[in-house]
């Protein structure tokens, strides 16, 4: 079955003509390139349009692919090339915090933890990992659900390596800082 | 107060210290209370970010991007070929008619000798030529040739038409 089959493959298969088969791609890799967005642009339909121009961006560049990194890896570059584009088009505030990776997170959980009583902590977690600024939440998304490599993610956000290591460190201090200063450890455990 | 730092924390949750450093950790968090605290804290953080949660875009997004691709890519490629194509048998006909008069004009032209001119060949060439145009375009033959023509454009007509309803279906998609 195509859908089992290495994406080099499918690549190759699409390239000679099978359009059809870039729909396994689509499928393949459409949840986690949409999550990568949506924690970026921090908007539904945003992520939805942009996921769809990475995918024509990606079909339309194909020929470019020569196979050097992995096809995900390529496709994340392109995904988040797009996303920076996106963010830059809606005239966001996002300069410095693009550039920088010292910014100071102020993070705040809509989700009232404590008083909850289904006590959903991956949705308490997920809510402040959506508070951090867009570079921060990429990493954090590209290394724990993507489950990619300092190195992969630094491929991807051309970045140094101990550069994609301070931005994964920072992001999870403060996360537990800001489980730590509202007394939150108890109720997380 | 904490002895160790958060980035000897971060370093040692994701086995990064070598084997001197790793025990020196260890045992500092084994007799600290505070720093104890703090590691079980980024350690809980790390655990809960190992299982983030996966967002799921609409259920049409493959037939989204496909129809997207289609519309983009593929049927125009498609309409190009279509064209070359009709253009090439439009092309292979009328070589095939200059072909057939300069055949018929070598074969009607008579014996060469020595003496006559070059410009007397070139006159005798191109007046076989307007002869054979003449009758080529009068009467029968003018009819086939225009029969064979309206045909070509029939049939190309009705793939281009057919090919635009394609096209539009999957616009409408």
């Amino acid at each position: 079955m195509m859908e089992n089959l290495p994406d080099q493959e499918i690549i190759d298969s699409v390239r000679k003509g099978n359009e059809a088969d870039y729909s396994i791609i689509v499928d393949r890799y459409k949840d986690k390139a949409f999550s990568l967005l949506k924690r970026m642009l921090k908007n539904e339909q945003d992520a939805e349009e942009t996921l769809q121009d990475c995918f024509i961006k990606a079909y339309n560049s194909l020929n470019n692919f020569k196979g050097d990194s992995k096809f995900s890896t390529w496709f994340y570059r392109i995904a988040y090339n797009t996303a920076l584009t996106k963010l830059s088009s809606k005239k966001r505030k996002t300069e410095n915090e693009m550039t920088s990776i010292d910014g100071h997170f102020d993070l705040r959980s809509d989700y009232d933890l404590v008083n909850s009583e289904t006590k959903d902590l991956n949705k308490f977690i997920n809510d402040l990992v959506n508070q951090l600024p867009e570079k921060h939440a990429t990493v954090i998304n590209l290394y724990y659900l993507n489950e990619m490599s300092c190195d992969e993610i630094s491929n991807i956000l051309n970045l140094s390596v101990s550069n994609i290591k301070v931005m994964l460190h920072r992001s999870r201090n403060a996360l537990k800082n800001y489980i730590i200063e509202n007394d939150l450890v108890e109720d997380l455990i | 107060m904490n002895k160790l730092s958060d980035e000897i924390l971060n370093s040692y949750l994701d086995g990064e210290l070598d084997n001197q450093k790793r025990k020196e950790v260890e045992e500092i968090l084994h007799n600290s209370e505070d720093d104890r605290k703090t590691f079980n804290a980024l350690k809980l953080v790390h655990n809960h970010l190992s299982s983030i949660v996966e967002y799921k875009p609409s259920l049409k997004i493959t037939d989204n991007v496909m129809n997207r691709i289609r519309n983009k890519f593929v049927l125009p490629r498609r309409q190009n070929y279509f064209v070359l194509s009709v253009a090439s048998f439009f092309i292979l006909i009328c070589v095939a008619i200059i072909t057939y008069l300069v055949v018929v004009i070598i074969s009607s032209a008579p014996p060469q000798s020595e003496s006559i001119q070059i410009s007397d060949t070139v006159y005798q060439i191109s007046d076989a030529l307007i002869n054979e145009l003449k009758k080529l375009f009068s009467g029968k033959n003018l009819s086939i040739i225009g029969s064979i023509f309206s045909l070509g454009i029939m049939i190309s007509g009705y793939f281009f038409f057919e090919h635009q309803k394609h096209s539009k279906a999957h616009l409408g998609n």
